[in-house]
């Protein structure tokens, strides 16, 4: 709660803080001095009205003397009217010196204390006090007269004095009472109001001072809002002047620095405008070379293939007359022959599909496609590449629909080139081929024991052109575009290839492909 | 033996020398003591024989013997002596007597309002006599006086009578024991038909003239029904009485002399007297109320006239 309050106080504004405070203690300090004020100048009144009071009572004393003198009522009632005129003297008694009364008036007798008259004392003093009445008493003295103090000295003179009775003067206190509550009135209400007044000239004071501080402080406001630089007003204090002064400084510097960093930011990004120009044109010319490059190898490779297989063709009806003919060692040659124009007919082939998906002109035809059989075409196909090395063919089908929608033609060189990748690659081992489809992905893998690949090569074999190295490349013939068709062929179909391996333990190709459900 | 030859021998010198004792005061006393001292002197210097004085201050707790003894030693047997402290050097100075009991040291006392009383000298207070001759002068219509008077003011009142017989005035007297009883006789005098041929004489009276109690009844009474009021008391002229006296100090200083000197010459007489040197003050307000004019030359003789 303090916390809370401390923390309302702390966040109050300047201006706030210093009016609260200065108000405060203002108010307090008027008020506590009014107060103060009050309770002296009571104090000082319920004095004098002592005083007043007693002179009144040794006056009225002094009066009686005649009345006592003479026994006489009638020479006392001047006195005692006299003294009753004072409007807070509610009533006196005259007593002789054995305690009779004399004279009294009418109020008197109401209130009379009790007392004995022999037991009073000769000086005037207050005699008895109630809640609301004093009783003064004072002795009643004949004093002899003397010879004229201009003639002789007094001081010599030995005066003789007669006491002759007593008086006693009540008091009201009501009087002094509403007159001391008037001056509390009267001084706290005047406090509050000067203290009213004070709060509202250090209201406007404080007023005039702070406005200087709430304009720069504004003007700093505006300069984060806005972004721009305005600068402050210098007036006001001498502080508020300096603080202003700092911040126009500091304004400028910041001016300067952010033109500078601004035209420097202008320089760099047009210069980034032109690099990025060049790099267009950089990569738009790469570009049409590329499918240059691509239309190019599509029409050479089509070109190249035309007179292969004429060569094919010919070569094959030549061979099948030597064999017609017996002519085995020129048959056994053709033959070679033969299969080194396939080798390069295959060689086209990969070419021509490289460059049609490099060109864009790669299709995919899906129709329904027993699978099945699709799978034991490539086995088909591998097996004599597997017995070569030595290796083991395994085919693992798991939960497989019978009939896919796919792209047969595409999907089964997938497989070959794959399976005959890990025949090439493997040498008296195991190759594994496992396959598997759900609702919506068909998923294949084909591991291998074969040599594996280093894992910062792997990156690198699905490229163009690319073995995991030259002396392998030696040892394992190919172009080096089977990888690379294979991915280009997954991801034409919408799926995508990994590969894992071990460096001398083997390599695992993992493909997962999307199923259409029907055409 | 010794006291007649002293008495033989300092014969000659002790007539020519007199002692003045006084007390030390503030002014406007030590004035009116330096006044009497000059009068006296001078009165001296105006006698037949050199007469030579010794000033001596007097202290309120002196040594009578000691004083004694300078006396003795100085040779000096007449003694004037002034104030309360003086008048108490009197009364100790007159229980020395010589071996024949005849009193040793001749001694008056002045500036002090006494009654007889076994001192010789002048009282302040005014002869009666003199009050009647200013009453004459100031108010001459006036034909009775009427006084109250206490056991202290009764021999007064012996001069008095023998004064207004001698002016030809009536003389209405009361001895009173109490201001009570005073005041009811200025009461009936008030109450019994007085008029401008009336006159109330305040003497120095404890019991009969009291400022504050009886002096404002009277004035005030007076006033109303225009009767002269002259004092024996010099301020109730200020006051509103139409006349009072003042003391001639220099001429009272003179009279001193005077009486010593006759002391001298009669070691035994108890030689006492009202005051007689005396300066007249006139109330001029209270004398035009009472309808009494005086001529320029009549004012001059007022020493002191008020309001001032």
């Amino acid at each position: 709660m303090r916390s809370s309050q401390s923390k309302k106080i702390t966040h109050a504004s300047f201006k706030r803080q210093l009016l609260s405070i200065l108000v405060i203690s203002t108010m307090l300090l008027t008020i506590i001095t009014s107060i103060l004020t009050a309770w002296q100048t009571s104090q000082t009144l319920k004095e004098t009205t002592i005083n007043n009071s007693l002179q009144i009572t040794s006056n009225f004393a002094e009066q009686t003397v005649l009345a006592l003198l003479t026994g006489s009522k009638e020479n006392g009632q001047e006195a005692i009217d006299r003294a009753l005129g004072f409007t807070s003297v509610v009533g006196v008694a005259v007593y002789k010196t054995n305690g009779e009364v004399l004279i009294q008036s009418t109020k008197m007798s109401l209130q009379k204390p009790s007392f004995k008259a022999e037991l009073l004392p000769n000086k005037t003093q207050l005699f008895f006090e109630t809640e609301n009445i004093w009783t003064y008493s004072a002795a009643v003295t004949y004093i002899e007269d003397s010879y004229d103090k201009d003639m002789i000295n007094l001081d010599d003179e030995v005066i003789k004095e007669q006491k002759l009775g007593y008086v006693l003067v009540q008091y009201n206190k009501e009087a002094l009472h509403q007159i001391q509550r008037s001056i509390f009135i009267n001084n706290i209400t005047t406090g509050a109001l000067v203290a009213f007044v004070l709060a509202l000239l250090i209201h406007l004071v404080i007023n005039h001072l702070t406005k200087p501080l709430l304009a720069l402080s504004q003007t700093m406001a505006t300069a984060r809002d806005s972004g721009l630089y305005p600068k402050a007003l210098v007036n006001g204090s001498l502080e508020i002047r300096q603080m202003a002064q700092t911040y126009n400084q500091m304004m400028a510097t910041l001016e300067q620095q952010n033109t500078a960093l601004e035209k420097s930011h202008n320089t760099l990004e047009s210069e980034v405008e032109i690099r990025t120009q060049e790099l267009v044109v950089a990569r738009d010319g790469a570009l049409t070379a590329s499918r240059h490059k691509s239309e190019f190898l599509a029409n050479i490779s089509h070109e190249l293939r035309t007179p292969l297989q004429a060569i094919i063709g010919y070569n094959d009806l030549v061979r099948e007359d030597l064999e017609l003919e017996c002519m085995d060692a020129q048959v056994e040659d053709l033959n070679k022959s033969i299969r080194s124009a396939n080798n390069l007919l295959a060689l086209i082939n990969n070419i021509l599909d490289l460059s049609k998906i490099e060109a864009g002109r790669m299709d995919l035809y899906v129709k329904a496609v027993n699978i099945k059989n699709l799978i034991n075409e490539a086995k088909e196909t591998v097996l004599p590449m597997a017995s070569t090395n030595d290796n083991e063919l395994k085919v693992n089908i798991g939960e497989l629909s019978s009939i896919l929608y796919i792209d047969r033609q595409k999907l089964l060189q997938i497989f070959l080139n794959l399976l005959s990748n890990a025949c090439k690659f493997t040498h008296n081992g195991v190759i594994t081929f496992d396959i598997h489809n759900d609702k919506n992905f068909l998923y294949y893998s084909v591991s291998d024991t074969g040599v594996g690949i280093e894992k910062n090569k792997l990156d690198y074999i699905f490229e163009q052109f690319t073995q995991v190295d030259g002396s392998q490349t030696r040892k394992f013939e190919g172009t080096g575009l089977g990888m690379a068709i294979t991915q280009n062929f997954c991801q034409l179909m919408g799926g995508t290839i990994n590969v894992e391996s071990e460096l001398g333990i083997g390599s695992v190709f993992k493909v997962k492909q999307p199923l259409q459900t029907e055409i | 033996m010794g006291g007649f030859a002293f008495a033989e021998n300092s014969e000659k010198d002790s007539n020519n020398k007199i002692a003045i004792f006084y007390p030390e005061a503030k002014e406007p006393y030590h004035s009116i003591y330096q006044e009497i001292i000059a009068g006296s002197v001078k009165a001296a210097s105006e006698y037949e024989q050199a007469i030579s004085y010794e000033k001596f201050i007097i202290t309120k707790k002196f040594d009578s013997e000691q004083i004694v003894q300078t006396l003795k030693q100085k040779k000096i047997h007449k003694v004037i002596v002034l104030g309360r402290s003086g008048w108490k050097l009197a009364k100790e100075l007159s229980k020395f007597v010589n071996e024949d009991s005849t009193k040793i040291f001749q001694v008056v006392s002045g500036a002090l309002p006494i009654s007889p009383n076994g001192v010789s000298g002048v009282s302040l207070i005014t002869d009666p006599a003199y009050l009647f001759g200013y009453l004459n002068q100031v108010a001459s219509n006036v034909k009775q006086v009427h006084v109250a008077y206490s056991k202290r003011s009764a021999w007064l009142i012996e001069l008095a009578k023998s004064a207004a017989l001698e002016k030809g005035l009536k003389l209405n007297l009361k001895y009173v024991t109490n201001t009570a009883q005073a005041i009811a006789f200025y009461q009936q005098i008030f109450d019994s038909g007085v008029s401008n041929e009336d006159a109330i004489w305040l003497p120095l009276d404890h019991i009969s003239s009291h400022d504050k109690i009886t002096l404002p009844l009277i004035l005030e009474q007076a006033w109303a029904k225009e009767v002269v009021v002259f004092s024996s008391k010099p301020s109730h002229a200020k006051r509103g009485a139409l006349f009072s006296t003042y003391p001639d100090n220099f001429a009272l200083g003179q009279h001193l002399f005077t009486m010593v000197q006759e002391l001298e010459l009669q070691p035994e007489q108890k030689n006492f007297a009202a005051l007689k040197s005396t300066l007249l003050a006139v109330n001029l307000r209270t004398a035009a109320h009472l309808g009494l004019k005086y001529s320029s030359k009549q004012q001059q003789q007022f020493k002191l006239t008020f309001p001032q």
